[in-house]
C-alpha cells in the first residue's frame, strides 16, 4: 500500500516534471546564446497546449494539430528572438529581460482573447486508457510524456554534441564573445535557438494537455518551475536543469499526496524561496561580474 | 532654461491641478471610483519605478506586497476593529520587514533571482489567502470599513476618499522624487552605468538596492490597504498576478525614467482599461499592454514621460551648462588629509608574495613591493607582465591565489572593491570608466560617497540635514574639479567633453573620495602630449597634498619624470625594483622593456 501511494505520487510527478525539464533546458539554452533569460519560456507551454486543444475540438486530426502547435511555437520564439530581444541586444540587461515580460504578457494576452478563460483538454494520443505500475494507476498519455521527453532530450543533446549548430551554441555557452569572434553568427543562431526551443515548449504543453488540461494563464506556472530546474543547474548545465525540473515536479506531486494538495503550491514554492535564501547566504558574488566589466571596453 | 529647470515644480503643479479638478468633472460614483482605483495604483508604480527605472531590479511581483498590506487591513479592520489607518500602517511595516529579510540575502545572488524570489513569494501568499480561515479563504473579507483616520477624520464620501487617496499618492511621489535627486538616485545611476566605477568610489551596491526594494515593496503594501477600504472586501483574486503585471507595464508605457512616469502608468493602466470595457474588449487588456511595452522599451525607453520631458526640454532650451573654461590649475581647495594621517615615512601599502593565475597562466606570481607614503611609485613593464592584474588584486577586483596585501597595516587582501575604497583607496581605470548618465558634476559627487551620513528617512523626507550634506556634496565637488583645472563643465555629460577633459573628470572623482593612495592605471593613454604633461603636473599636486599615488604606466618619460619609486614586472614577475634612475639604468630592465637604450627616454 505504501509502495502503491509511493509510486501513485512519483510516477505523475515524474511526467510533470518532464513539462518542467523542458522548459527548464529551453531556460538555460536560451541564455547561454542570447545572455537574456527568456520570462516567456513558459507561456510557450500554455500556447502549444492551447493551439493543439482547440485545433483537435474543431476536428483537425491529432498529427496536424500538434505539428501547427509547434509551429506557432517555433515561430512565436524566432518572432520573439528577431523582433524583440535583436532590437534591444545593446541596452541594459533588465530591459532585455523585462521585454521578454512583455512578450509573456501578449502572448497570454492573444490565448485569453483567442481561447477564452476555460480550460481546453485534448484527448490521449493513443486513447484515454491507463496502465498500472505496482498498484499505481496512470494514463497512457504519461507514456506519451516521458517517450517524448525523452526523444527531445537526447535529440538536444545529439544536436549538441553532434553537430555544427549544437557545437556553436556550447561555444556560445562557454564564452559568448570569444565565439562571437570566432566567427559563429550569433544572430542567426539565436533566431534558430529561440524557434527551436519555442517548438519544443508547445510540443511539451501539446503532450502534457490530455493529463492536465490546458489554461490561458498555465505559463507563469510552467515558467517558474522550470526556471527553479534551470537555476540548480546554475544556468549553465542543461543536463542538471533536466535533473532540477524533474525534482521540482516529484516535491510537486509528493507534496499534494503526503501533505495537502491546498498547499501544493506553498511547499513547492517554499522550497524555491529557502533554496535561493540558502545560497543567498551562502555564497559571494561580485567579483566574476567586476572582472568582466574591467576586461570590457567602455559599455 | 528657467522653465526648464522647473520642470518637477511645473509637473508637480499640473498634476495636482488635474487631480483637484477631476471630481469637479466627475461627479458620479463610478467616476470617482476609477479616479481613486488609480490613485491608489500610482502608489505602487511609483515604488516600481524606484525598483525597475532605478534600481534595475524587474518588479513583477509587488501584488504579493499588495496582498499583505490587503489583508492587513481586512483583518484588523473587521475581526479587530482597528483603526483604518493604523491597519495600512501595521501593514506597510510588516511588509517592509518581511521584504528586507528576502531581499538582503537574495540581492548577492547575480540575476534575475530576486524576481523570481518575489513571484514565488506572491504565489505562496495567494495559496495562504485561500487556506487561512483568518483570510476567509475564497470568499475573502467582506464589511470591509470605509477609510478612516485616527477615528476622527472620517472618509466616507467617495470625493473625500478620492482626495485622500491623491494625498498619499502625492506623498509617495515626493518621496520619489527626493530619491531620484539625492545621493541614493546618483549612485543607483552610477552602479547602472558601471558597476565597478561605482564600487570604486565606496558605493554599495546591494545596500541601495536593498532599500529601494523595501521601499518599493512599502508603497505597494500601502496601495493595497487603500485599495481594499474602497473595495470594502478583500479576496485571494484581487492582487493576482496579472496585477503585478499591470503595474510593470502601466509603469514603462508612463516612463521608467522619472517618478512622473509612474504616475502616468497607473493613469494609462485605468485609462486603457475604462476604454476596453467601453469598447466591450475588456479581454484584451493584456495583450494590447504588453505590445505596448514591448514597443516602448524597443522605441521609446524613456516612456510617455520621458517624451514629455524631451519636448519640453526642446521648447524650452532643456539643460544647458555654461561656457566651458578650462582654468590654470586652483590652489587647493580640496584638503585630503592633514599631515598626521599621512604618517610619516612608512609604507602605506606592502605587498606581499601576491600571486593569482587564470588558467595555467600566471598573470601575477609571487610579487612583492612596498609603496612608501606619499610617493609616487609607479608599475612597468612590456604588455602582459601582470600590471593591470596586480592592480585588480590590489582594489579587490580579483581575489588573491596567495600573498598578502596590507594597506596601511591592515590586511586588504580579500575585501571587496567598495570596502577597499572605504578605507582610502581610490582608482581610475585604463578604459575610463565615467558615468555617462550623469552630468560631470554628478559624476565627481558621486566621488563623496564614502562621506556621507544621512539615513535612507531625511532624505525621503528631504530634512534640513539631507539639504545641507547635499550642499556640501556638491561644494567639494567643483572644488575637486576646480582641483583638476575644470570649471563651468558642471552640467554637461561627460561625453561632451574631451578625451583628456574627461580623463581630468575621472581623477576628480577619485580625488572627490579623499583617498590616502591612488591608483592610476595608465592615465596617460590616449592623451597628447600637452595633456601628457597637465597630467604629470596634476598628479605631482596631487601627491604634494599628502596622497600616496601608484600608477601604471607605458609612458616612460612620464613613469621617469615622476615615479619616486619604480617596480618593474616581466611576466607576472618583479624583475626589478628601486629608485627611478637606477631601474632605469639596470640593463637587464633595458633589455627586457625598453629593448635597446633610448635617448628620448629622459
Amino acid at each position: 500500500m505504501q509502495v502503491t501511494l509511493f509510486l501513485q505520487l512519483l510516477l505523475p510527478g515524474l511526467t510533470t516534471g518532464c513539462v518542467y525539464a523542458l522548459v527548464a533546458v529551453g531556460f538555460v539554452i536560451c541564455a547561454n546564446v542570447s545572455g537574456v533569460v527568456n520570462l516567456a519560456q513558459g507561456e510557450f507551454v500554455m500556447i502549444g497546449g492551447m493551439v493543439a486543444s482547440w485545433l483537435a475540438a474543431a476536428s483537425w486530426p491529432l498529427p496536424f494539430a500538434i505539428a501547427i502547435a509547434m509551429l506557432v511555437g517555433a515561430a512565436l520564439g524566432g518572432a520573439q528572438e528577431k523582433f524583440t530581444l535583436a532590437p534591444v541586444r545593446r541596452a541594459p540587461p533588465f530591459i532585455q529581460v523585462t521585454t521578454t515580460v512583455g512578450v509573456a504578457i501578449v502572448v497570454r494576452g492573444f490565448a485569453l482573447v483567442l481561447f477564452g478563460t476555460d480550460p481546453l483538454s485534448l484527448p490521449g494520443f493513443s486513447g484515454d486508457g491507463v496502465f498500472f505500475v505496482g498498484g499505481a494507476v496512470l494514463p497512457v498519455q504519461s507514456l506519451w510524456v516521458w517517450g517524448t521527453t525523452a526523444a527531445l532530450l537526447a535529440g538536444t543533446f545529439g544536436v549538441l554534441r553532434h553537430t555544427d549548430i549544437g557545437r556553436a551554441v556550447r561555444a556560445c555557452s562557454i564564452n559568448l564573445q570569444a565565439a562571437l569572434l570566432m566567427g559563429v553568427d550569433a544572430e542567426r543562431l539565436r533566431v534558430i535557438v529561440f524557434a527551436v526551443s519555442g517548438a519544443v515548449a508547445a510540443l511539451a504543453g501539446a503532450v502534457v494537455t490530455p493529463i492536465v488540461l490546458s489554461t490561458w494563464d498555465a505559463g507563469i506556472s510552467y515558467g517558474i518551475k522550470g526556471f527553479v530546474g534551470a537555476i540548480i543547474g546554475g544556468f549553465r548545465s542543461p543536463l542538471l536543469a533536466v535533473a532540477g525540473g524533474i525534482g521540482i515536479g516529484i516535491v510537486e506531486a509528493f507534496a499534494a499526496g503526503y501533505i495537502s494538495s491546498g498547499w501544493k503550491d506553498f511547499i513547492v514554492y517554499g522550497v524555491l524561496l529557502a533554496y535561493l535564501l540558502i545560497r543567498g547566504g551562502v555564497f559571494r558574488a561580485g567579483r566574476a561580474a567586476f572582472a568582466a566589466a574591467l576586461a570590457s571596453p567602455l559599455r | 532654461m528657467a522653465l526648464a529647470q522647473h520642470k518637477t515644480a511645473l509637473a508637480a503643479v499640473l498634476g495636482a491641478l488635474a487631480v483637484v479638478a477631476y471630481p469637479l468633472l466627475f461627479r458620479d460614483d463610478y467616476h470617482l471610483g476609477v479616479g481613486i482605483t488609480a490613485g491608489a495604483l500610482a502608489i505602487s508604480t511609483v515604488g516600481v519605478v524606484l525598483l525597475l527605472g532605478l534600481a534595475h531590479q524587474l518588479a513583477i511581483g509587488q501584488a504579493a506586497f499588495s496582498i499583505i498590506g490587503g489583508y492587513t487591513t481586512g483583518i484588523l479592520c473587521v475581526n479587530y476593529q482597528w483603526d483604518p489607518f493604523v491597519a495600512m500602517i501595521v501593514g506597510a511595516v510588516l511588509t517592509m520587514s518581511l521584504a528586507y529579510a528576502i531581499a538582503t540575502p537574495l540581492l548577492k545572488l547575480r540575476g534575475f533571482v530576486l524576481v523570481m524570489a518575489t513571484l514565488a513569494l506572491h504565489l505562496m501568499l495567494i495559496v495562504v489567502a485561500y487556506q487561512l480561515p483568518i483570510t476567509g479563504g475564497p470568499i475573502g473579507i467582506t464589511a470591509v470599513p470605509k477609510f478612516a483616520i485616527f477615528g476622527v477624520i472620517h472618509f466616507d464620501g467617495e470625493t473625500s476618499y478620492f482626495y485622500a487617496v491623491w494625498v498619499i499618492a502625492a506623498i509617495a511621489i515626493a518621496i520619489g522624487i527626493n530619491i531620484d535627486h539625492s545621493a541614493i538616485g546618483r549612485a543607483l545611476r552610477a552602479i547602472a552605468a558601471s558597476e565597478a566605477a561605482a564600487a570604486s568610489v565606496a558605493i554599495d551596491i546591494n545596500r541601495y538596492k536593498v532599500q529601494m526594494f523595501v521601499i518599493g515593496a512599502g508603497m505597494a503594501s500601502v496601495s493595497g490597504s487603500l485599495i481594499v477600504h474602497y473595495l470594502r472586501a478583500i479576496d485571494p483574486t484581487v492582487f493576482g498576478f496579472g496585477f503585478s503585471l499591470n503595474l510593470v507595464t502601466g509603469t514603462i508605457v508612463g516612463g521608467l525614467t522619472s517618478i512622473w512616469g509612474g504616475a502616468l502608468g497607473a493613469v494609462v493602466i485605468i485609462g486603457l482599461r475604462e476604454l476596453l470595457r467601453g469598447l466591450s474588449l475588456p479581454l484584451w487588456e493584456a495583450m494590447i499592454m504588453g505590445a505596448l511595452t514591448i514597443v516602448i522599451l524597443i522605441a521609446l525607453p524613456g516612456g510617455i514621460a520621458g517624451a514629455i520631458g524631451d519636448l519640453f526640454d526642446r521648447i524650452f532650451g532643456g539643460v544647458s551648462g555654461g561656457r566651458l573654461s578650462v582654468t590654470a590649475p586652483g590652489t587647493i581647495a580640496l584638503v585630503p588629509f592633514s599631515a598626521e594621517e599621512g604618517r610619516g615615512d612608512a609604507n602605506i601599502l606592502t605587498v606581499s608574495g601576491a600571486a593569482r593565475s587564470f588558467g595555467n597562466l600566471r598573470a601575477v606570481n609571487a610579487v612583492s613591493f612596498d609603496v612608501a607614503a606619499r610617493s609616487i611609485t609607479a608599475l612597468i613593464g612590456p604588455n602582459g607582465a601582470g600590471k593591470t592584474t596586480m592592480f585588480n588584486l590590489i582594489g579587490g577586483y580579483q581575489p588573491l591565489d596567495a600573498g598578502s596585501i596590507r594597506f596601511e597595516n591592515r590586511e586588504i587582501g580579500g575585501l571587496l572593491p567598495k570596502d577597499i575604497a572605504i578605507l582610502g583607496v581610490g582608482r581610475t581605470f585604463q578604459n575610463m570608466q565615467l558615468f555617462e548618465n550623469m552630468t560631470v558634476l554628478e559624476n565627481v559627487m558621486c566621488g563623496r560617497h564614502r562621506e556621507l551620513k544621512t539615513g535612507i528617512v531625511p532624505i525621503c523626507l528631504r530634512l534640513p540635514q539631507a539639504r545641507a550634506e547635499e550642499r556640501e556634496t556638491r561644494r567639494q565637488a567643483v572644488a575637486a574639479l576646480g582641483f583638476v583645472g575644470l570649471r563651468n563643465a558642471d552640467s554637461v555629460p561627460p561625453s561632451a567633453l574631451s578625451f583628456g577633459h574627461q580623463r581630468m573628470v575621472e581623477i576628480a572623482r577619485s580625488l572627490a573620495l579623499r583617498p590616502r593612495l591612488l591608483l592610476m592605471d595608465e592615465p596617460a593613454s590616449g592623451l597628447n602630449d600637452t595633456e601628457t604633461e597637465q597630467l604629470a603636473e596634476l598628479i605631482l599636486r596631487v601627491a604634494a597634498h599628502g596622497i600616496t599615488v601608484l600608477l601604471v604606466e607605458h609612458d616612460m618619460r612620464l613613469v621617469m619624470g615622476l615615479a619616486d619609486h619604480v617596480v618593474v614586472l616581466d611576466h607576472g614577475e618583479k624583475m626589478a625594483e628601486g629608485p627611478s634612475e637606477r631601474v632605469r639604468a639596470d640593463p637587464r630592465v633595458i633589455e627586457a622593456y625598453l629593448g635597446r637604450p633610448h635617448d628620448d627616454a629622459a
